[in-house]
């Protein structure tokens, strides 16, 4: 399979976007959650699924519907998110343009992520 | 062995030309607007093109929009300029090439008035008249070549520029016969617009080029597509353009040594010309192209020397290459003041790189042979 | 790596075929065949020879007179010098124009810079499977109508419009009658002397010829009159002005030739190859085909594929040479909007793509451009929640 970076997407995305890891879901159990950020009409969805022991997450899966940014960031976010306590350790849409050089059109992505995270803190400060 | 005199017509191509645009005739190169693979590495090849044309006249990439040769330039500058704008005066050099005339006059029926620039006896603008015409007012557009088709006369386009823009008027230049003959710096001309053509440099047919200052709006000609900006749509023609490309580039580097060349056979045709009786030779007083001369011998017509000339193998031509006027005097000619019967006799001879001395030898044989039998 | 790549995007461009290459060679003279078909000596006589001898291949095609063959740098310029040429000529304030919403943006982007100089313009909208019909276009005519532009076939959907039914009927009305048959030339019979269309535009690059060559046939009797749009010169019967360019001409001469002799052929091929890709396809759930079956060019195959978002699947399928909207930079684009015109919402339209296919199409490229389209659709629909069903 000769899967091409041809229009160009920053090294961090294409790269996320290639293979990521993480993808799917958790078993539905008391200590997951599961939440989302996006819309349809944005043409992006994210879906986290968290398992949770005392505030961190101890296992993490995403899904995803959009566009090569979007993957790579509900990749980046899963990956970021394993072993930390979110509410301490909290990701912003600028962190996501800088490890991912998200560039100014695909904004939004990095948007959702933050979303997504925001959504997470509160689903556990609940 | 037929002698080819007729360069301001069209050139050869260059084999390293042909060589460049080569690759872009056998792949499967796609459209360079489209996504994939090959129209990426064909669009690679547009932009690299656009830098070497770009450094042969002294402008920024950016400022280049393909065509599909000088004309199309020319229409786009002339229409596509004055298109956003409300009707006021235009103004073209009366020698100017039929394509900037046409595209000009054609403004009348939008409410333009489109006026001539009378030029000397030696081809050069009447500065004296054209500053009566700009003082007059109202004046958007101003049109003067470079380097006239016909007798390679040399317009001094700095000067317009500084007039016309005092007077609140663009200009345009037409480049076609400058280009790769004689220095062309876009910026020092003082240009608003400048039309170029790869088929008078050793480069293919069918591809031209619109230089144009980013200050300068432009509506499209050519509406459809996002090519070129929005400017002009229509698919790109690549191997072209890789050829124009590659022709501008070795137009820069051999400059020096091409206009020499040429102009050591002009020498020599010039000075064997003094020596046949009744020759009047066009634009002799003024600066011109080195490669260009145009002659005409007392009480021969044009088209019957042009034609004994052509059976004995030398291909040169009366003035334009165009599909209208035939039988009808040069208007270059004409504009500078010769009566129809001389201008009926003209014969434009226009040197290229492979032209040889033996040839003018040749040519000058010829001539004195038809003269003789007079 | 550039080996493994699948080219299914005929319809944006096709390669030039060897045979073509080899006609244009000797007029990319750098000793010979360099001369400017309009000059008075050998070398021009001698391109200009070559000029007329493609002029009648071209014509030959489509069932034209040779003199009715005006050369221009390419469809879009054809499409230019024919709607504005027509309604210049005839005056266009006051004037009314009827095209479609799913035509090329060469014609919509001209239609739409007529309304900006007074003249009305109607666009059809089509039906589901992108059809207009020819009753929709008689319809629309108004006492002021003067010009009907209309693509014989659609470059997105490939679905064939009504033309030859319609031409007659525009004919017996004094409308005048331009086709965008771009999409149509060497793939469908095309018959000029049967079919009273009055301008057709028509291509190069899309059949196996030059890109940068186009050519515009203007119908001698009745006469269509023009207005030239680039002036200067007075080439092509004064019609369209500048130095032809040999090669380009004899390359499309030569293109058009071979599109002749093997025009049934290809045909019965590429459809066969097209619905080999459909079927082998077909095994993905929720996918839709988008465009009339019944009236498809053999080229063209559009497909929906719903819950795999557009612009993942294109990067996905890097190796695959296709098309999705109108060709454009990068891989965010707008979605289709002749796929919006059939109705199609935005996120549908842009989950599809184009497959177009052609001469060197093999059955074992359509294979594998299946295997890998059924590998990323079912990726993409994996990855999001809910299988990509929002
Ligand atoms: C001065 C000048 N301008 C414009 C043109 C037209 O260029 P093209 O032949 O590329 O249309 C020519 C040559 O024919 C020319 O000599
Ligand atoms: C239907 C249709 N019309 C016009 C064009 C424009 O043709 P060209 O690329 O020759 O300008 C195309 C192709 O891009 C097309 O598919």
């Amino acid at each position: 399979m000769n899967r091409e970076n041809v229009f160009g997407y920053p090294e961090p995305v294409w790269a996320r976007f290639e293979a990521p890891a993480r993808a799917g879901e958790l078993m539905a159990a008391a200590d997951v959650v599961v939440v989302e950020a996006g819309s349809p009409a944005a043409r992006g969805r994210l879906r986290l699924y968290a398992q949770l022991a005392g505030g961190r997450v101890v296992d993490v899966r995403f899904q995803a519907y959009g566009c090569p940014v979007t993957i790579a960031v509900g990749q980046w976010v899963a990956e970021q998110l394993v072993g930390a306590d979110p509410r301490v350790h909290r990701l912003t849409a600028a962190d996501l343009r800088q490890a991912l050089e998200i560039t100014d059109d695909k904004a939004h992505c990095a948007l959702m992520g933050e979303d997504l995270v925001l959504a997470l803190v509160k689903r556990i400060s609940g | 062995m037929a002698v080819y005199f007729d360069h301001n017509a069209t050139t050869p191509l260059d084999p390293r030309v042909l060589e460049a645009m080569t690759p872009y005739l056998t792949g499967p190169y796609g459209n360079p607007s489209s996504v994939h693979r090959f129209g990426r590495a064909a669009r690679d090849a547009i932009e690299q093109a656009r830098q070497q044309l770009a450094d042969l006249v002294g402008c920024r990439a950016a400022e280049i929009t393909w065509t599909s040769g000088g004309t199309e330039s020319n229409n786009l500058a002339i229409k596509g300029a004055t298109d956003p704008l409300a009707p006021g005066g235009v103004l073209y050099g009366a020698t100017e090439h039929p394509a900037v005339m046409e595209a000009a006059e054609s403004l009348t029926r939008r409410g333009w008035r489109v006026e001539p620039i009378a030029v000397d006896a030696t081809g050069i603008v009447d500065w004296a008249a054209f500053e009566r015409q700009l003082a007059a007012g109202g004046v958007r557009l101003v049109a003067l070549m470079r380097a006239n088709n016909e007798t390679g006369v040399l317009q001094d386009v700095n000067r317009a520029a500084a007039l016309g823009h005092a007077a609140g008027a663009m200009l345009h230049v037409d480049a076609v016969q400058a280009a790769g003959k004689i220095p062309l710096d876009f910026r020092a001309l003082g240009a608003d617009t400048m039309s170029l053509s790869a088929h008078k440099l050793y480069g293919p047919k069918g591809i031209g080029a619109l230089i144009a200052r980013n200050e300068i709006e432009l509506a499209p000609q050519h509406h459809g597509g996002p090519q070129e900006r929005g400017l002009r749509g229509g698919t790109e023609n690549v191997a072209a353009i890789v050829g124009f490309g590659v022709a501008a580039e070795l137009a820069r580097v051999e400059l020096e040594a091409r206009a020499a060349h040429v102009l050591a056979l002009r020498d020599r045709l010039e000075a064997g010309l003094a020596a046949l009786p009744g020759v009047c030779i066009f634009g002799a007083g003024a600066p011109r192209l080195p490669n260009t001369l145009q002659f005409a011998l007392e009480g021969f017509e044009g088209e019957a020397l042009l034609m004994q000339l052509d059976r004995r193998g030398f291909g040169v031509s009366s003035g334009s290459a165009c599909a209208s006027g035939k039988g009808e005097p040069s208007h270059v000619l004409l504009a500078m003041g010769y009566p129809r019967d001389i201008a009926f006799g003209a014969i434009r001879v226009s040197f290229g790189q492979r032209n040889r001395e033996e040839e003018v030898d040749r040519f000058l044989q010829a001539l004195r042979e038809l003269a003789g039998q007079r | 790596m550039t080996d493994a790549l699948i080219y299914l995007d005929y319809a944006a461009t096709t390669p030039l075929d060897p045979a073509v290459r080899e006609a244009m060679l000797p007029w990319l003279g750098t000793v010979d065949g360099y001369g400017n078909p309009a000059s008075d000596h050998a070398p021009g006589r001698a391109a200009r020879a070559a000029v007329e001898a493609a002029r009648a291949e071209v014509a030959a095609l489509i069932g034209a007179a040779a003199e009715e063959i005006v050369w221009t740098s390419g469809a879009t310029e054809a499409n230019n010098l024919a709607i504005k040429g027509a309604l210049e000529f005839r005056g266009g304030d006051g004037a009314h124009v009827i095209s479609s919403r799913i035509e090329h943006k060469a014609v919509l982007d001209t239609c739409r810079y007529l309304e900006t100089r007074g003249v009305a313009v109607t666009y059809l909208e089509p039906d589901r499977d992108g059809l207009i019909r020819a009753g929709q276009v008689l319809d629309a005519l108004r006492p002021s109508t003067v010009l009907v532009s209309l693509m014989w076939v659609n470059n997105e959907t490939g679905v064939i419009n009504p033309i030859t039914e319609l031409a007659p009927r525009l004919r017996e009305r004094g409308v005048l009658f331009h086709v965008d048959a771009v999409q149509a030339a060497g793939k469908l019979p095309i018959d000029l002397a049967a079919t009273p269309v009055d301008l057709l535009s028509l291509s190069a690059h899309k059949v196996y010829g030059p890109k940068g060559i186009g050519a515009l046939f203007v119908r001698k009797r009745p006469r269509a009159r023009l207005a030239p749009q680039m002036h200067g010169g007075g080439h092509e019967q004064g019609m369209r002005s500048g130095t032809l360019a040999t090669h380009q001409i004899v390359g499309m001469g030569r293109a058009f030739a071979l599109a002749r002799k093997t025009m049934a052929a290809d045909a019965e091929r590429v459809t066969a190859l097209r619905e080999r890709l459909w079927q082998a396809m077909s095994v993905l759930p929720a996918i839709a085909r988008n465009g009339s079956v019944g009236h498809l060019a053999p080229h063209v195959l559009n497909v929906s594929f719903a819950g795999a978002e557009g612009e993942s699947l294109r990067a996905r399928l890097s190796d695959l040479a296709v098309s999705s909207g109108s060709a454009c930079s990068s891989a965010t684009r707008e979605p289709s909007y002749v796929l919006r015109a059939l109705g199609r919402d935005d996120e549908t339209a842009a989950s599809s793509l184009r497959f177009s296919l052609g001469r060197w199409t093999t059955p074992e490229q359509v294979d594998r451009a299946a295997q890998r389209v059924i590998d990323e659709v079912s990726w993409l629909r994996q990855l999001a929640p809910d299988g990509g069903a929002a």
